[in-house]
């Protein structure tokens, strides 16, 4: 179509341009328009245009910025904490905020649906007819609908305008659709159509006449126990029969449980959905999706998610059932999901005295923060709870679960000792792959400070090779660390620890006495080291000397940038070694170091096992690293997922593709690209594993 | 309001050398505090100890940064400042992690995990802070009308129809208003990551 036709007549011209007001704009021609660069007769004509074409607006939308600019403006505008941007409010009147929400809404379903042949509805999407709004949520709008060729109605779920222009959303909101409209059960709400073709993609589902469970909540606060046993068995049922498909929820909620109107069915819906929303969300603004409180722990780390996630949810649903709140809460995101991670939520009988303790209990196994701890489906908690309801019911002649009338009490040391041990572990993971990630483009030099042999213990040798320096004192009271560590080479050589020659002067122990109730994990040790302050004098030492005297004989390892390497250079220190400290005083030894090494990234490095690294494979597209050794690791199924959560999260924070992570058996298997291959293999030096090179496997 | 870009560009560096130059301090400071500020609030650092760090980033920054502009191989001011104020509040962190045993403060693996939150939550800090001050940019340099039809329509999103009634404005003017302005912040806020 060509705009600048020329027409000798003027009659001709206008004709041509009143045709051409209905005509759609090209890109370049929208964006003159958004510059400022057309005539004020074609700018006049293009916002008639623009006004009726829905097309030429979006385009003009999808010109002006992205999807996620459009909402990166609007959330740091409308926060009003941001630079002085409460300031550019215009001073004109204001409607209320709940005025706007609606109708915004309104406004919105009006550009999403097509006009109806039918007075009374709202519009029309595909074969349906729509009735009216039912309610927005984070994805998109729900309406109710009529399906006109098959008579009946139904909810449509319209995904929303932001998310439909994102290519992955839409990608993964028909795969999900899809997958979930595979699982039939009726404890699920079922799914009758998806339509992903149109600009706008929409799900239909059965609607459900009723409330959901969140409304109920809201109004009723704390259910009645048999309503709550009987919710929970609806709701674990609906999970189990979709995790029988292999599709994780991901966003189980008192909000996602629908409870129909005049029969007791609790149904589960929207189901898969919410990794539409993280992926769209998470890529357009860095931010968390939504309201948090019924996330799982690693859901809040950002981690892969199994069924075992989808419990964790489902028990929080159920101690809100209980108690009428949800079990954590916070002001903000950021802190519902730090106590997510780090607390146990109020007990619930602290709450409403009167839920069995039995209850209490099956909720607190669901919401184990670690996965491995929860129970082993949700097909078995609807059992479990299924039996409850019959014997509150029938008290007399159904009796309670069996594992629910002994009092399975884990000896709470010996659980507290467990997790404490564990977390050292994958600090020290975590830590070093931070270190590694920073020192990014950039190499390290290993400097073996201290003559002593690294600390391994991998299967086969378990006691050879530990070594655990002193700082447990003397005399202190013997703990079965044995049992406890789970390794017996570190027991046998805590049992000797005492019997050497203490690191430090007694001037320095006393300040580590506290250290004498952990487990003599090295990692741990080292850390807590880097942030207590000592007081030293270190002038005259070159370092190595100064790290024995900061560090006794834990070997720890530097880590310098490139830079810091050249600047060394330079001044013709070719090791660290050389380098003469001059500091005196005061400080965390964290603080010491990087007055010695200057303002730089500061890595240390604790030798903790040793793993060896072997690439291949012939017929596989893209190389496998498998990373031997790591039996240390996976003696504790909890630490190797922590691991492997701890690599996926990391490797999911930089740009490209997300390796493939799995363990199998003591075996690591990675399959990524070459540049992330080589970062898993630095990662894994970097955390003090001996590399024995790449090797090619039989 | 102060007119400085918020870039860190050659000229405000070298200013910055100077430490008598209040005004180059202002200007940096104006800037970059509260993105110190909010992405130490954001790991959960209490108020005196956001405060804290803000102090000890700055602090760092006068004592550095002529010895960081006298290297070669420098690379960016932003990543220069990014990396002393995480190692700041990574380090306040810890402190307070590990001082009190009755508290449970935040455990390592938290701690380590925290190390890298404390980065992108600086960059998303940091961009948000660029919106504003281009929002604030675009506000100077359209029409009042202009800017009311974008407010009302985008940032408090009330209906196109109302809008352009209410400013006595064509429906199609209240959508190209909006997309005129979104268009400008976002071209500035790009121009200015760009121009390191």
């Amino acid at each position: 179509m060509n705009r600048n036709s020329s027409g000798d007549d003027r009659n001709a011209n206008d004709e041509n341009r009143n045709r051409l007001r209905n005509a759609c704009w090209d890109q370049k021609q929208l964006l003159g328009l958004l510059e400022g660069e057309l005539s004020s007769a074609d700018s006049a004509d293009a916002i008639s245009h623009i006004e009726q074409c829905v097309n030429c607006r979006t385009s003009l939308e999808v010109l002006s910025a992205e999807p996620h600019e459009w909402q990166e403006v609007s959330e740091v505008l409308s926060s009003g904490v941001y630079g002085h941007a409460k300031l550019l409010a215009p001073s004109i009147s204001r409607t209320s905020v709940s005025d706007t929400k609606e109708d915004w809404t309104e406004s919105l379903s009006k550009r999403l649906l097509s006009p109806s042949t039918h007075p009374e509805m709202l519009g029309r999407i595909g074969r349906y007819d729509v009735e009216r709004l039912l309610g927005t949520g984070g994805m998109g709008i729900v309406f109710r609908g009529f399906d006109t060729e098959l008579h009946r109605v139904v909810a449509i779920k319209v995904l929303s305008p932001t998310l439909a222009f994102h290519g992955a959303a839409r990608q993964r909101f028909s795969k999900e659709a899809r997958a979930a409209a595979a699982v039939v059960h009726e404890d699920v709400v079922p799914i009758y159509d998806v339509e992903t073709q149109r600009e706008i993609p929409f799900l239909v589902m059965r609607f459900i006449p009723g409330e959901s469970l969140q409304s109920k909540i809201d109004r009723e606060g704390a259910l009645e126990l048999r309503q709550i046993l009987r919710i929970g068995k609806q709701l674990m049922a609906g999970l189990a029969a979709a995790h029988a498909q292999g599709l994780i929820h991901r966003d189980i909620k008192p909000a996602n449980v629908l409870l129909e109107e005049g029969i007791d069915r609790a149904l589960l819906t929207d189901f898969g959905l919410a990794q539409t929303i993280d992926e769209a969300r998470m890529t357009a603004s860095g931010m968390m999706p939504g309201t948090p409180p019924y996330m799982s722990p690693e859901q809040a780390r950002g981690e892969r998610l199994s069924e075992q996630s989808d419990l964790f949810s489902a028990g929080s649903v159920l101690y809100a059932m209980c108690t009428g709140r949800a079990p954590f809460r916070g002001e903000t995101s950021w802190k519902v999901l730090k106590l997510i991670e780090e607390t146990e939520p109020r007990p619930i009988r602290e709450l409403q005295g009167d839920i069995p303790e039995w209850l209490s209990r099956v909720i607190s196994k669901m919401m184990a923060k670690n996965p491995s701890q929860r129970y082993k489906s949700a097909a078995e908690v609807s059992r479990l709870l299924e039996q409850c309801l019959a014997h509150v019911q029938h008290p007399l002649s159904v009796s309670l679960p069996e594992e629910l009338t002994e009092l399975a009490r884990v000896d709470s040391t010996k659980k507290r000792f467990l997790t404490k041990q564990a977390l050292a572990t994958i600090a020290v993971g975590i830590l070093c792959f931070a270190i590694g990630f920073i020192a990014m483009n950039q190499w390290w030099i290993r400097n073996q400070i201290t003559g002593s042999s690294k600390l391994t213990t991998f299967s086969g040798e378990p006691s050879s090779t530990i070594r655990i320096p002193a700082v447990v004192p003397s005399g202190s009271p013997t703990r079965d660390i044995s049992s406890a560590l789970g390794t017996a080479g570190i027991a046998e050589s805590a049992s000797r620890a005492g019997e050497r020659e203490p690191l430090m002067s007694t001037k320095r122990s006393s300040q580590l006495k506290d250290l004498s109730d952990y487990p003599p994990q090295p990692e741990e040790r080292i850390l807590r080291l880097l942030s207590e302050p000592i007081e030293v004098d270190l002038r005259g030492a070159t370092l190595p000397e100064a790290l024995k005297i900061l560090f006794g004989e834990i070997p720890v390892d530097l880590v310098l940038t490139a830079q810091e390497l050249a600047e060394r250079r330079e001044r013709g220190l070719e090791s660290l070694d050389q380098l003469q400290v001059s500091f005196y005083g005061s400080g965390t030894r964290r603080q010491i170091l990087q007055r010695i090494l200057g303002e730089q990234d500061l890595g240390y490095i604790v030798h903790a096992t040793r793993i060896e690294v072997a690439t291949k494979e012939a017929g596989e597209e893209r190389p496998v690293v498998r990373a031997y050794g790591l039996s240390y690791v996976t003696e504790n199924a909890e630490q190797a997922e922590k691991l492997i959560g701890a690599l996926r999260t990391m490797f999911g924070k930089q740009r490209g593709p997300v390796p493939e992570l799995t363990l199998q058996g003591d075996v690591l298997i990675f399959e990524g690209t070459e540049q992330q291959q080589d970062r898993l293999v630095e990662l894994l030096a970097a955390m003090g594993r001996q590399t024995e090179g790449l090797k090619t496997e039989e | 309001m102060s007119d400085i870009p918020p870039d860190t560009r050659a000229s405000l560096l070298v200013k910055l050398q100077d430490r008598e130059n209040a005004a180059a301090w202002r200007d940096f400071t104006e800037l970059y505090s509260p993105v110190i500020r909010r992405t130490a609030a954001r790991m959960g650092l209490q108020t005196a100890d956001v405060e804290n760090v803000l102090q000890e980033v700055l602090l760092t920054v006068s004592r550095s940064i002529q010895p960081w502009l006298d290297r070669s191989d420098r690379g960016s001011f932003r990543s220069w400042l990014k990396r002393i104020a995480k190692n700041k509040t990574m380090d306040l962190l810890s402190r307070r992690g590990t001082r009190s045993e009755d508290s449970p403060g935040l455990r390592w693996d938290a701690l380590a995990a925290a190390d890298s939150d404390v980065s992108s939550y600086w960059d998303l800090e940091y961009r948000r802070e660029l919106f504003a001050r281009a929002s604030i940019r675009v506000r100077e340099s359209v029409a009042e009308a202009t800017w009311q039809a974008f407010w009302l329509s985008t940032i408090e999103n009330r209906p196109v129809a109302d809008v352009a009634q209410e400013l006595k404005v064509r429906e199609g003017m209240v959508y190209l208003s909006r997309c005129r302005v979104t268009d400008r912040i976002r071209k500035l806020v790009k121009q200015w990551e760009s121009e390191e």
